[in-house]
């Protein structure tokens, strides 16, 4: 554990006027900044302006479907074709958020503030990792805005070959390829990182099991990201190789084979989609333990089933190629496999609801949002089943239906997860709170939204409307405009958080140190935290004894008890 | 909108049974109603868990919300019997599932071998489908707006594409197959209900994936599909302006009009004669030998405005000479 | 779960912080286990990152047997195996110099390091005649594969040519060099495929010894510096680690490509 502690004077928690806000100014020494609070909150804003980048392609290419069955295909909108400007949005729709959100969303930014405090230490292990990170990040990311200066990209976000390498223009390819291929090793940095953390950084008297379990999930996704993302890495470049000198890898005319690539692709890409949900599945079990202040059921079976889900998330990948002629042997074996991760991810389900039995459930907004997910995941995972039962796949695979399945599972799910999370956190992130009424609006307007979006594309996808589809048949019409009409609500939503929680930021009242009374480690720390995250030695205890916090009405958020404080010790340990 | 095939008015025809349930399309083929029904066996099984959990989790909400003189109770932090009850049941559901599932899986890969089954060869190329039938008369490349086949007869497709990867999809037959360029990939079916029903391509290939649409049609009688194929596949005969017009109407189409609106490649209207610019800053005729040249390397040179996106196509020589006679009526006009 | 204050000892009575020490860690041993354990989970990246590689090269070699077995003749097994003993022997130097830093033997370790990067160096200048000559040749990737002179042909696949087409000894000059590319070109073995494999695997792999390059470079300036002690080494040994594992690399390459016709 790191040694050092700065000294303050006694009292200065919750009131302190010096924070890592604070402590030094200037954009120099937040761009040069070592400090994991730091880059998580440049994390954080990096990945709400790709979710709203994101989110702009997603409003605009559900309203080019909004009238889809009744125009002429060579009709023209600002001078392109309507299926060549739609094709561009629903790549860089899925390239963007895929990408540049969902993948670094929760782990970089909330991963980053909070891990090295629910271990009570000062950074994450390797800080100047943790910069480099960042700054891949962004090399990323502006190569992605070169991708929109050049025109744009119409490949799908899947990239599959031959159609996505065999092209003219090659400068957006390119940079989408080199961007992708970048962002990949700021994933693959920053999960080294936290693993290395978690080994190496736990406090005396913290062993694995008494960790929280977003830690738990946090690392089954570093697992992921430093095993899975080396692979599309090497896929890539060898596209962008294949693309500029012919090498005849992937390309059927020089001897390549496409399929090769999407084996490839889905080795990374499937495990990537629990790089996706794990972090989502962490955030949740913090919500529902804390806002029902119980212990959390089963913590075993959740941390593990976090593990499992990361293992066989490496033996599915499969799945994405039913059609694709692969032969029947490895569909059928690929489709069993694949019913394995069901499992897993049920457990936690059934853990998180016992959790709540005889709780004190306060339906505070992360709250709102953890029971949103638990309906959203519920419905994302079990669609999962149809599309894992290779009979029904054939029929389903590459229509609506997927889209549904896989925008509740991650959208539905780990959007969700992550408003939920940054609801949670905001106080300690920002020292500041929001409105409530606000927030509890904007997560019903997210959550009505999602559900109009995306529900009744799981009955256009059943009778047969094909994915990445400009022009559509009649029959289809009522489905996409309800849908559409989601899409402008969601998007409502989330605008109305981005409006509060930036006023919060600057004009919110000022947030106490324990709002929620959650017990992890992180909340010992003032909000928002020092510079070295701690100002007093931190009491290490286990992760869910609410029993050690108490409602303290004249700061408005909760105290360690004073008997916790003079002995330094659990009250858990000490009724043991 | 003008690609778009009227299936739906054969549909409508069809009595109420026959047009399909909430969720899906009217079955046609054999596998149908054997997936439907996996579909409504995990849809009830997803259905009883997701109202469980739900129901669950408002009825704990209800009863254990927060309020004054209400206080959380300490319950057990794990158990062991209850953890492994609801792991384990899931799992022999699911296993359950599995082999239902892999019964249907097995027919609908497994051609019949105690009965004729006919070879149809598919090709899909941007953005149009080919379909070569076994038993056509002509030995020709039947390429086709639409795909005939008989009711209650097997057939076996071995795809493939010239291009870019394509999926073709028959929703109403329940089956898929992707059409990928370097190898041959196969489909079976067996359609059990005459009509006309939609075929789209679901891989996405380019600019006018959307618009890759044709139906199959099913006939009832073995007869009608002879005499359909006597009249379509006996182009030669046809006068050359007609046949000219048959061949545009399928294979170009998509992405040449014959009304001078821009398309994915130039309209035909008046095109004939006309110097046009190329991308490159030369100026060409396009006269039989352009025509040619395009058909057969289509990259080679493009006419500025236009993306390099065509798929190379190969006729016969009394094809050619219908392709420069319709071009030429389209000046006419 | 015990538990224990995390700060609790008192902050005056610790004993001074050595200067290599970060603020986050309280002992330069956790520090080094941090560094080491970083190094080892990004050396498992490497492994996955070339894994993709051989797997590609292992479908390819299973789609077309006879196209690796002729490939193989182009390459110069004495070339291969110069640059193998070459590596070994940088790995071996490798170690010694952690041992040095270790030891806190100021010299040795610059030696050390700088033999360790002069055998890249070497190892990078035979790669570079072997491509070179490939490029002179024409044995090249996918579509640019093109013979440009039979004289170039290497022994073995000359044999294979007359063994496949006897009437190959009837022609001459252009004729001639013309059947041979349609036999080895892509209308026959495809072996533009092979060098493609060839290329990407030992370019990929020669990268990875610029960048060690780079990195002992650096190494060598902190040796002379006298930034390492006893103590404090883990750059030294994970740069080793490092090494290591591009050593590895290529000892499968080296039969895969080289050997196994």
């Amino acid at each position: 554990m790191a040694g050092g502690v700065v000294e303050k004077p006694e009292g200065a928690y919750g009131g302190s006027t010096r924070n890592y806000l604070n402590e030094t100014r200037g954009i120099k020494n937040w761009i040069i900044t070592l400090d994991h609070k730091r880059i998580a909150m440049m994390y954080l804003v990096a990945v709400t302006l790709a979710l709203l980048l994101g989110g702009f392609f997603a409003v605009a290419l559900r309203t080019v479907l909004w009238d889809g069955a009744v125009r002429d295909p060579n009709d023209l909108i600002l001078g392109m074709r309507v299926e060549q400007m739609y094709n561009k949005y629903f790549t860089l729709h899925g390239a963007v958020m895929v990408f540049m959100f969902i993948i670094p969303g929760i782990p970089a930014s909330l991963g980053n503030f909070i891990l090295p405090m629910q271990l009570g230490t000062k950074d994450l292990a390797l800080p100047r990792i943790n910069l480099m990170s960042l700054y891949l990040y962004w090399i990323g990311a502006t190569l992605f805005v070169g991708v929109l200066a050049f025109g744009g990209l119409d490949t799908g976000w899947t990239l599959y070959p031959p159609y996505s390498l065999d092209r003219q223009t090659s400068i957006p390819l390119i940079l989408a390829l080199s961007a992708v291929f970048i962002l990949g090793f700021s994933s693959i940095l920053t999960g080294l990182n936290f693993i290395v953390t978690m080994h190496r950084l736990r406090p005396p008297g913290m062993g694995m099991y008494d960790m929280p379990l977003f830690l738990w999930a946090l690392y089954a996704t570093s697992l992921i990201q430093v095993l899975a993302t080396p692979v599309i890495g090497l896929t890539l470049a060898l596209a962008m190789v294949e693309h500029m000198f012919h090498i005849g890898i992937f390309l059927p005319q020089y001897g390549g084979d496409p399929v090769l690539f999407q084996h490839f692709f889905w080795f990374y890409s499937h495990p990537a989609v629990y790089i996706m949900i794990l972090p989502a599945m962490g955030v949740q079990s913090e919500l529902i333990a804390t806002f029902s202040r119980k212990h959390v059921f089963g913590y075993k079976a959740i941390g593990w089933s976090s593990i499992a889900i990361a293992a066989i998330g490496f033996i599915v990948w499969g799945h994405h190629m039913f059609v694709a002629g692969q032969s029947p042997a490895a569909g059928l074996i690929f489709s069993f496999l694949t019913f394995f991760v069901a499992i897993p991810s049920a457990i936690k389900v059934f853990n998180w609801v016992a959790t709540m039995y005889r709780g004190s459930i306060e339906l505070k907004t992360p709250m709102l949002y953890g029971l949103a997910f638990m309906y959203l995941f519920g419905i994302g995972g079990l669609t999962g089943l149809f599309l894992a039962s290779i009979a029904n796949n054939v029929h389903l695979h590459d229509t609506y239906f997927v889209i549904a399945h896989f925008h509740m599972v991650m959208v539905g799910s780990t959007l969700n997860a992550f408003f939920g999370g940054v609801h949670y956190w905001w106080p300690k992130m920002t020292g500041r709170m929001y409105n409530e009424t606000l927030a509890k609006i904007a997560c019903g307007l997210v959550f009505l939204g999602f559900n109009l979006a995306f529900m009744p594309q799981f009955v256009a996808g059943t009778r047969g409307m094909p994915r990445r589809y400009a022009n559509y048949a009649d029959e289809f019409t009522t489905f996409h405009q309800i849908s559409t009409v989601g899409a402008y609500v969601l998007g409502a939503g989330v605008l109305l958080q981005v409006i509060y929680l930036t006023y919060s930021w600057f004009k919110g009242p000022r947030a106490p140190k324990n709002p929620w009374g959650a017990a992890s480690l992180e909340w010992q720390a003032d909000s928002p935290p020092d510079f070295h995250n701690f100002t007093k030695p931190v009491i290490v205890m286990a992760a869910y004894d609410y029993e050690n916090w108490e409602y303290d009405p004249n700061t408005g958020g909760y105290e360690l008890r004073k008997e916790v404080v003079e002995s330094g010790r659990s009250l858990a340990t000490a009724h043991h | 909108m003008t690609s778009m095939p009227g299936y739906l008015d054969t549909l409508a025809a069809l009595p109420l049974a026959r047009q399909g349930s909430f969720w899906f399309p009217p079955q046609a083929s054999s596998v149908a109603a054997g997936t439907d029904l996996l579909y409504d066996i995990i849809l009830w099984l997803c259905v009883l868990f997701f109202v469980g959990i739900c129901g669950t989790t408002i009825l704990f909400v209800a009863r254990y919300r927060k309020r004054p003189g209400h206080k959380e109770q300490k319950t057990s932090t794990h158990n062991l019997i209850l953890e492994v009850t609801w792991s384990v049941v899931p799992l022999i559901m699911l296993m359950v599932v599995f082999g239902v599932s892999m019964y249907w899986y097995l027919e609908m890969i497994n051609p019949p071998r105690d009965e004729k089954v006919y070879d149809i060869t598919v090709r899909g190329q941007k953005w149009s489908w080919s379909f070569k039938y076994e038993g056509d008369p002509f030995e020709s490349q039947m390429v086709t707006p639409r795909l005939h086949v008989i009711k209650d007869q097997a057939y076996r497709l071995v795809m493939d594409s010239p291009d870019v990867i394509h999926s073709m999809y028959l929703p109403a037959f329940r089956v898929k197959q992707d059409c990928v360029p370097g190898r041959y990939n196969k489909l079976w079916f067996r359609p059990t209900m005459a009509g006309e029903f939609p075929l789209y391509c679901t891989e996405y290939c380019g600019d006018d994936h959307s618009n890759m649409i044709t139906t199959v049609v099913v006939h009832e009688d073995p007869n009608a599909w002879r005499d359909w194929i006597i009249k379509e596949g006996d182009l030669k005969n046809q006068p050359p302006v007609q046949r000219g017009q048959i061949i545009w109407e399928r294979n170009c189409k998509i992405c040449h009009t014959i009304d001078g609106k821009k398309g994915t490649g130039p309209s035909f209207k008046g095109i004939w004669g006309k110097e046009e610019e190329m991308s490159d800053g030369s100026r060409v005729i396009v006269d039989e030998a352009y025509v040619r040249e395009s058909l057969n390397e289509p990259g080679k040179r493009i006419v500025k405005g236009y993306p390099n996106s065509m798929t190379p196509f190969k006729f016969q020589d009394y094809e050619y000479e219908g392709i420069y006679a319709f071009l030429k009526s389209l000046k006419d006009k | 779960m015990s538990t224990s204050t995390a700060h609790s000892h008192d902050t005056h009575a610790l004993p001074p912080r050595p200067k290599e020490l970060a603020m986050h860690f309280d002992t330069l041993h956790n520090q080094y286990q941090a560094g080491k354990l970083g190094m080892w989970l990004f050396l498992g990246q490497e492994v996955l990152f070339f894994a993709a590689l051989f797997t590609a090269y292992a479908v390819y070699r299973g789609n077309h047997t006879e196209m690796f077995h002729v490939g193989q003749y182009f390459l110069d097994w004495r070339l291969g195996a110069t640059n193998t003993i070459v590596l070994l022997f940088s790995s071996m130097t490798a170690a010694w110099s952690v041992r040095c830093a270790q030891l806190e033997q100021r010299r040795g370790l610059v030696l050390t390091i700088a033999i360790t990067w002069l055998c890249a160096l070497t190892f990078m200048v035979v790669k570079y005649f072997e491509y070179t000559h490939k490029i002179h040749v024409g044995s090249v990737w996918g579509d640019s594969f093109h013979i440009h002179n039979m004289a170039d042909l290497p022994r073995g696949v000359v044999d294979w040519l007359y063994k496949h087409n006897p009437g190959l000894a009837q022609m001459q000059g252009e004729e001639q060099l013309a059947a041979v590319n349609d036999m080895l070109g892509k209308n026959g073995l495809g072996l533009g495929s092979f060098f493609a494999v060839y290329f990407c695997m030992t370019g990929l792999h020669g990268i990875h010894v610029l960048v060690g390059m780079g990195v002992y470079a650096w190494l060598f300036v902190r040796a002379l510096k006298g930034h390492f002690n006893r103590r404090y080494y883990g750059a030294v040994d994970n740069v080793a680690l490092y090494w290591h594992i591009v050593d590895l690399i290529w000892i499968f390459l080296f039969p895969l490509l080289y050997l196994i016709g």
